[in-house]
């Protein structure tokens, strides 16, 4: 529990100090070992302790919570048969995430498409909103579920390697040293990525703007674009 | 530097993405220029929109159906083993073992070839049983040796016919005379005897080395004298002049 714990505080502060991060690693290592000696409930430790973050960057790479689930389910059971082989002198968190990030495309390109966004509708039958009372929040989640939509749509016209450096460097807070590390790649590449992702992201927001501007024009209804 | 270098360090710059150095140039140029300044504020502003991303509230159902069935497919994957696996089957060792198999089969294979290899073929033995139809295929006889004669000077060259003033001839493998398809054991000492002219151009029976006894150099007609062995593959062929005087006796 105390490593489970751990795992909790350093996640919720999202701090990288060197000394809760070279904690958290002894206490990574010691459940790794256990899950190579044979010991398949250790795992579960893991499992708890990065699933949030897992589920985080996989939504955020497909758009939608079906979609997210599966690419975590699939990211565990792969960091499970593929443990054996993992270095215990690399980071285990960007191990992790690098594996997230390949079920992430891998499921985009199966389903044909990324960032199919959840409807209001969707979430409402999910219960999402159960906690909501009032018609007030009802509208405030809609209009939510909308902006998130578009940003989705935006990521969408991302290419996959710029979708995730961008998402893990702008949304998840990693650096562009760490990205690189998680994605296999060196710094110069991805800035260069970070950096087209973001110019693409800012030519989409302006098109918005452009659009509703009109659509605001035009008796106040929004306009498509 | 101009505006356009610097509108492709500004996606970095809004974010703290560049060097030092970089970092105080662009916001340098950012502050004189107007243009640029605009485009840093419309990435900020598009960064800023990105950022209000919020994940919808994911509540402890989902995580722990999560965890629930990875942990299932996890045990059902181990129940799964399958029965080689069981046996304690291991990849790397088999990997290990298959490519040592390989590379003994393959010296082996190669062994035997190149012993083969090694041996000539025997043109008899390759041709033995075909059909000699085309005589072309057989390589020529290897001429008999001549006889030598036991008052022949040693120091002679051997003479091709053994008879002084006949240039050696040519006996082109299409010359060769075709043996009958039924042939008789010949008695040694009963020579076959044929009178031909064996050659066509006079010039040709001329010797490059004339014996020291020739005083004249004349087309003479030949006779082919051939000797059947007991061997059938072994046939004496030599060409003698036809006698017009008294015949010289092998001792003179």
């Amino acid at each position: 529990m105390m490593i489970v714990e751990g795992c909790e505080i350093a996640l919720m502060t999202n701090s990288f100090e060197l000394e809760e991060s070279a904690a958290r690693e002894r206490a990574m290592a010691l459940v790794i070992e256990r899950v190579k000696a044979g010991d398949n409930t250790a795992f579960e430790q893991i499992i708890h302790c990065y699933q949030r973050k897992i589920v985080l960057v996989a939504w955020r790479m497909l758009g939608n919570q079906e979609d997210a689930r599966d690419a975590a389910q699939d990211t565990f059971l792969k960091a499970f048969k593929y443990l054996k082989s993992y270095d215990t002198r690399q980071d285990f968190s960007g191990w992790l995430y690098r594996i997230a990030v390949n079920s992430c495309n891998d499921i985009a390109r199966r389903r044909g498409s990324v960032g199919q966004f959840t409807s209001f509708e969707a979430e409402h039958a999910a219960g999402n909103f159960s906690d909501l009372v009032g018609r007030d929040n009802l509208e405030a989640q809609a209009i939510k579920t909308q902006e998130r939509a578009l940003i989705n749509r935006a990521l969408k016209s991302l290419s996959e390697k710029e979708r995730a450096a961008i998402v893990l460097r702008d949304l998840e807070g990693y650096s562009t040293n760490e990205v690189a590390k998680i994605l296999g790649s060196t710094q110069t590449t991805v800035r260069s990525q970070i950096s087209s992702a973001r110019a693409k992201i800012r030519e989409f927001h302006s098109r918005m703007l452009v659009s509703l501007r009109k659509g605001a024009g035009e008796k106040g209804s929004k306009g498509e674009f | 530097m101009n505006c356009h270098h610097f509108e492709k360090l500004i996606p970095l710059y809004i974010e703290g993405d560049l060097d030092e150095r970089e970092m105080k140039q662009v916001a340098i140029h950012v502050s004189e220029c107007h243009a640029c300044a605009r485009l840093a504020n419309q990435f900020n502003a598009s960064q800023a929109w990105m950022q209000t991303l919020t994940p919808p509230e994911f509540n402890e159902a989902f995580f722990r159906d999560l965890q629930q069935s990875v942990m299932q497919e996890i045990q059902a994957s181990a129940a799964r083993q399958t029965f080689l696996q069981a046996l304690g089957w291991r990849w790397k060792p088999v990997y290990a073992l298959a490519f040592l198999l390989l590379i003994l089969f393959g010296a082996f294979t190669f062994y035997v070839f190149s012993g083969k290899s090694v041996v000539k073929e025997n043109p008899e033995i390759v041709n033995r049983g075909k059909d000699d139809e085309t005589p072309q295929q057989t390589p020529p006889d290897k001429p008999p040796e001549p006889l030598v004669m036991p008052n022949d000077n040693p120091n002679d060259k051997p003479r091709g016919t053994g008879i002084a003033g006949v240039r050696k001839p040519r006996v082109k493998p299409q010359e060769r005379i075709k043996l009958p398809d039924v042939w008789e054991p010949q008695n040694i000492l009963e020579p076959i005897v044929t009178t031909e002219i064996s050659l066509q151009n006079p010039d040709d029976i001329f010797s490059e080395e004339p014996h020291w006894f020739e005083t004249d150099f004349k087309p003479i007609e030949t006779t082919r004298i051939e000797i059947q062995t007991g061997d059938p593959n072994v046939r004496i062929i030599w060409f003698a002049p036809k006698p017009t005087e008294s015949p010289k006796t092998i001792t003179d």
